[in-house]
Order: C-alpha cells, then structure tokens, then sequence
C-alpha cells in the first residue's frame, strides 16, 4: 500500500549567528493511512522540526537543504506556497503544543471556529452554528455550546485542546493530523483524556496521526508505531511492541531505563553520561557513541545506517552483539 | 541533624480584589486545615494537579506566605509566629521551581551562593564565604570553576544544581523542593533524582517535594500526601498510597500515571473524567463530588482525613468502594 505521506532523507538546518546546524539530518520516515505513529525524542532532537519542515511552517531562519516530502505522491517541498495552503490544515491538520497559545486572545472563539470552518469547509456561515455544536458533541464539549461568545482565556487548557482539536481534526476533516506534544502543558488526568480522544478519533474517522511527545507513556498508550529520534537521527522505528518490551538501540534502552517506575524506590536510577549538547556538527561516526556505554571503534568512524532488524528497523552498529538488558548501560552515578 | 517538620491545621486564604461595583471580595481558600508530619531524614512527595494548593502549602511552610491560621514546628520549635521569620528561614529553605527565573542573571553563581550566607552572617570573612561556595558546589556534583559563571548559558541541569547549593548554603534542617524536575528532559530527570537522594542523606535533610509527576513521587518519598482543591484527601506510606489507592481521585491519578506493569495497555486503564477545577471554585461537601463515579447524598459533608488500612484517606465512601481500583 503508498504510504500517505513518505518523508525521504529530510535534512532541515537553523542558522543562528552565523552558524549552521542541523536539526534534523537524513530522516526518512512514512505514515500509512488510519496509523498512528509517534516520534519519540529529547527536546532538541528534531522532532517537532521534521513536522513543521513537512508543513512548510519553519521559522526565517530555518531551512529543508534536502530529501523528499511526498503526501499523497506530491512533494510538499517543491510543490510550492498555493498547494502548500491548500494541504495545511485541509489535508493535514496541527494540534499544537500550547493551546492558550494558539488561539487569538482578544476574539471570541465561536468568530474563530467559524473563519476557520469557512476556511477549510467553504462553510456557509448561517449553517456553522449547526456543525459547530455538531464538532464539540463529538470531543466531549457539549457542555461548552453556551458559552462560545466567550473569549479564550475563560477556557481551561483541556477544553482549549479539545476545542482545537475539534477544529483541526474533525472540522477540517484532514486525513493527516499532527499532534506535536498535545499533553505537556496539561494536567495528567486531562492528558489521559485528550490521549484517549485522539484514540477514539482515530477509529472513528480512519484519521493518520503523527504524535511528537517525549512523554514515553502516551505513546506506549497511543501509538501503533514509533520512530526514536536522537540529534536529529532516527535512531530506531518499531511497531509499539517491540520498541517498549524489546528495545534495540542503546538510547532507546536508555530512554526507558529512565522511567522512574522501573527501578526501587529510594536508590540512584541509572543515569546516561553525557550530553547531547557537545556535539560537533562536523562529527563523522554514530551521533549516540560519545555517551554509549557499548560503542566501539568502528561507532566513532562511521555513521550505521537504518537497517531492518526484527518488528522493525535499528541503526547501531553494535545490533545484534550490543543485545543485553536495559540496565547493563550508563551506570555512571 | 534534620528535625521533625510537623504542620497544624494549616489554612491560607487570599482575599481577591474586589468588584469595582459591589465591592464584594472573593476569599481564595487554596490551603484549608493541613495537618502532616514528616519524620526526621524522611522525605514526603505532595502529589496534585495545577491548582490544588500544593506551592501555596510549600511556600507558606517557606515562610514566604504568612499562614492564615495553623502551625508549624520545626522539632519542637514553633516558627510560624513573624517574628520568628528569620529563625523560620534558617530552618526552612525552599528550591523554586523554575532555577533560571530564581535566579539573577547579571550575578555570578558567586554572588547566588555567598548571599545567603552573608544575610545569615555565616561565616567570618569574604573568604571563608567563598571557600564554603566552592565546597557546596561540589557536594552538588559542580567544581568550583562555576564560582565566577553567569546563569545563562548553563543547562538546566546545572542550574538546578546551583539552586539546590544554594538552599542548603545555611545548612537548614528543612528542604522543600517545588516540582524539582517539571522543565528538564527524561535523562536529565534522573540525574536530578539521584542528586535530591544523594544530598537528603548526606546532609540529613527532612524533605518535601511537590510534584505532579507520579512515578517521581513515588520514587523519591517515604510518604505521600494528595491534595485536591487546598486540603489532603490521601495520606500514608508511599507504596501504600501507590499499590492500594483508596480515595478515587488517588486512584485516578494512580491509573493515569501507572509507572507499574507494562507500558503498552491501551484499553486496560481508565479513563479519568472532568476538568481540574479552579482554585477559586467552591464546592459544599466533598471538594470532588462533581468528577467523583462513587457520590452519594453523604458527600454533601466535608469529609476528614480518616485511617485506611495503614494510610489515611478523606472519603465518606472508603467501605462501599474497596480498596482496589
């Protein structure tokens, strides 16, 4: 089957006082339609960067040097502003990170559901107050139907998610939702709820979703596949499986070792040495072999490629050798 | 020597501006009637949602919100008459929640760690002061290079370290910690982990530490509290409140936050449902009565904090409802 969209050795650069560096080097990654598929990652490894370079929204001063974005067999990257704007938020929808953010402040919200409906839909605007009850029954915001001449801020963030979640995924009727960090600015019993409406919506309306989120335990909850990233390469991709219960690359292993749940209360948990932050941009070898505890001469020299290994694809060049449990790695205070 | 940090009915209220028009004020009730003991060299995790009251309690027991009514001694030392703010400071410190913002960015890490040092008069002169800088610096895992360094540009992790030096610069006998890893990344979490446990023992700390993080609370605390809408509805050794949550909002916390079993379990853990409620918000009776599954006309009343198995838990419904989730 063609996936709905394939991202083919993406390389995406910010230039900040005067220098370069890359965010985002060689990722390719695809999304099949109806899946849904986190990325995984520290902050700054590149993860949100990989979705705004696909929808074309990178700050000045950022920039795709190279690769393929095909959504539906066009490339995105050379298609060019018109198709750009028609495939935003129609084709492929956004849930940001911040909800009080996203909104404007000083306009009530039921002016900016409309504009957008109209936007998206083409929305006869005597009929919107129909749809728009039609949307907020369908995320859990029936309640809020009376008070939609109010403004943003008399909304709490979970219902603001909701509502901005109503408009990009059901509103606008995309077939490709982004949701970069849905959950991070919200409590922990709203953030399980907005995780199960992404669930629900997806079965419902066979929508694609790509889920940004550092937070390991929504994705365990809500992915079906999971791509690793780690400064700005993707280190592993694996159905959620086998990615959670039989990770394969030491940063993953890293990654889930630090889940404090795992380890005895009250003794030091295993810590990862290092920091991403002192990496070269000019750095040739594996980006994760100044802080593996298994790397080898060869991790250093050369950059290991994404191969397939079992449920899905690793790039280590210690796999299948460095194979060992989570808690053979990085012990080191 | 750490020392039993005890808190007494403890309530802060404040008093919103009022309407322009009726002159009305609306009074804030975000800490109503606390009562906690944290033992010696034991550490209690506050555990809530935004809102609930759980800085509001931490900075009150700081010394930075005068209490509205209550108590709290520090051994058997009273300190939250005013006048003893100074002595309440020197037994208490807190590290803020965000270690950038607490810190000035135009002073070096030098001045953050001599300053306390020197309003406390610690210290015989400018060296000494600066020879203990260096060495908290290095207790906190940091060399004494960082002395002449600006905040900015270090990480986070390092700043919180710096925070932390600096809470314990006049060695108190009491540390509350405000969401100690709420801004830093997943490996950076652990690290800062294993700092707090490294330092609790080997100053002898009694420690407090609010997060909303479950699964840190639960590995960092002897003792949990979980406070809903400015009181504490659960209340008891940490695995206890963890493996046999009796009061629901515990156990909805617990189920959206599950650190234990497998990750991937989709369709096993229940959902939560309802908003956090504003702290503003008054509700008669049972503060949770409007998320709660299990109400019935007898949450109408306030409930107390009442025993459960070898916890406490505030709900008039413990014996219908069980102790499994």
């Amino acid at each position: 089957m063609e996936p709905l969209l394939e991202v083919d050795s993406l390389r995406t650069t910010y230039r900040r006082q005067g220098r370069t560096r890359t965010a985002v080097r060689d990722a390719s990654f695809v999304v099949h339609a109806g899946e849904v598929v986190g990325i995984v990652g520290e902050s700054g490894s590149g993860k949100s960067t990989a979705l705004m370079s696909v929808l074309g929204l990178l700050p000045p001063n950022a920039e795709v040097v190279s690769g393929r974005l095909l959504f539906d067999g066009v490339d995105l990257r050379t298609a060019g502003e018109a198709v750009l704007r028609s495939v935003r938020g129609r084709e492929i929808g956004l849930v940001p990170q911040r909800p009080m953010t996203s909104l404007s402040p000083v306009t009530r919200v039921r002016r900016q559901i409309r504009r957008l409906l109209r936007h998206h839909r083409s929305e006869d605007p005597a009929r919107s107050d129909a749809t728009i009850a039609d949307l907020l029954h369908r995320v859990g915001l029936g309640g809020v139907t009376g008070r939609l001449d109010n403004y943003p801020h008399q909304f709490s963030g979970g219902q603001l998610q909701r509502l901005l979640i109503a408009i990009a995924a059901v509103g606008a009727r995309p077939r490709l939702l982004f949701a970069d960090e849905p959950t991070t600015t919200l409590d922990p019993t709203v953030a399980a709820q907005i995780l199960r409406l992404l669930r629900d919506l997806r079965d419902e309306l066979g929508l694609a979703i790509v889920f940004v989120s550092h937070d390991l335990r929504s994705v365990a909850q809500l992915c079906d596949r999971v791509y690793v990233m780690y400064a700005g390469d993707i280190v592993e991709e694996g159905d959620v499986r086998s990615i959670f219960d039989e990770p394969r690359h030491p940063y993953t292993r890293a990654l889930l070792d630090s889940i404090p749940g795992r380890h005895t209360p009250l003794e030091p948990m295993p810590v990862l040495a290092g920091s991403v932050s002192s990496l070269p941009e000019d750095r040739r070898g594996c980006s994760f072999a100044p802080r593996c505890a298994i790397a080898v001469e060869v991790c250093h020299e050369n950059t290991p490629e994404l191969l397939p290994a079992a449920g899905g694809q690793v790039a280590c060049h210690r796999y299948p050798a460095g194979g060992g449990t989570p808690s053979d790695l990085g012990e080191d205070r | 020597m750490s020392q039993r940090l005890r808190v007494e009915g403890l309530s802060k209220t404040f008093h919103g501006r009022g309407s322009w028009r009726t002159g009305r004020t609306a009074a804030v009730h975000a800490v109503d009637d606390v009562s906690l003991t944290i033992e010696p060299g034991q550490t209690l995790a506050l555990v809530g949602e935004s809102g609930c009251g759980k800085s509001t309690l931490v900075r009150t027991i700081a010394g930075i919100y005068q209490a509205s009514a209550g108590h709290i001694f520090v051994g058997d030392t009273d300190i939250s008459q005013r006048r003893a703010l100074r002595r309440h400071r020197r037994a208490v410190q807190l590290v803020p929640q965000n270690p950038l913002s607490s810190l000035n960015r135009s002073r070096s890490i030098r001045h953050a760690l001599t300053q306390p040092l020197r309003v406390h008069r610690i210290g015989a002169d400018t060296a000494e002061q600066e020879r203990r800088a260096a060495t908290l610096l290095e207790r906190v895992g940091l060399s004494a290079d960082y002395l002449p360094r600006l905040p900015v540009g270090m990480s986070v992790g390092e700043l919180q370290r710096v925070v932390v030096a600096r809470a314990l610069a006049i060695e108190p006998s009491v540390l509350l910690l405000d969401e100690p890893t709420s801004s830093v990344d997943l490996t950076t979490k652990a690290r800062i982990m294993n700092l707090l446990l490294d330092v609790q023992r080997s100053f002898d700390l009694t420690c407090m530490i609010i997060t909303h993080e479950i699964d840190i609370a639960r590995h960092l605390s002897h003792r949990m509290a979980v406070m809903y809408l400015g009181r504490i509805v659960e209340y008891g050794p940490t695995e206890e409140v963890f493996n046999r949550p009796r009061h629901p909002y515990t156990r909805m916390l617990v189920a959206s936050a599950s650190a234990s079993g497998p990750l991937v379990n989709a369709d096993a853990a229940p959902v939560p449902v309802g908003e956090v409620p504003r702290a503003a918000s008054q509700v008669d009776g049972c503060a949770f009565r409007p998320r709660c599954p299990h109400t019935a006309d007898v949450c109408g009343s306030v409930p107390l904090l009442r025993p459960a198995g070898t916890s406490q838990a505030a709900c008039h419904r413990l014996d219908e409802i069980g102790a499994d989730s």
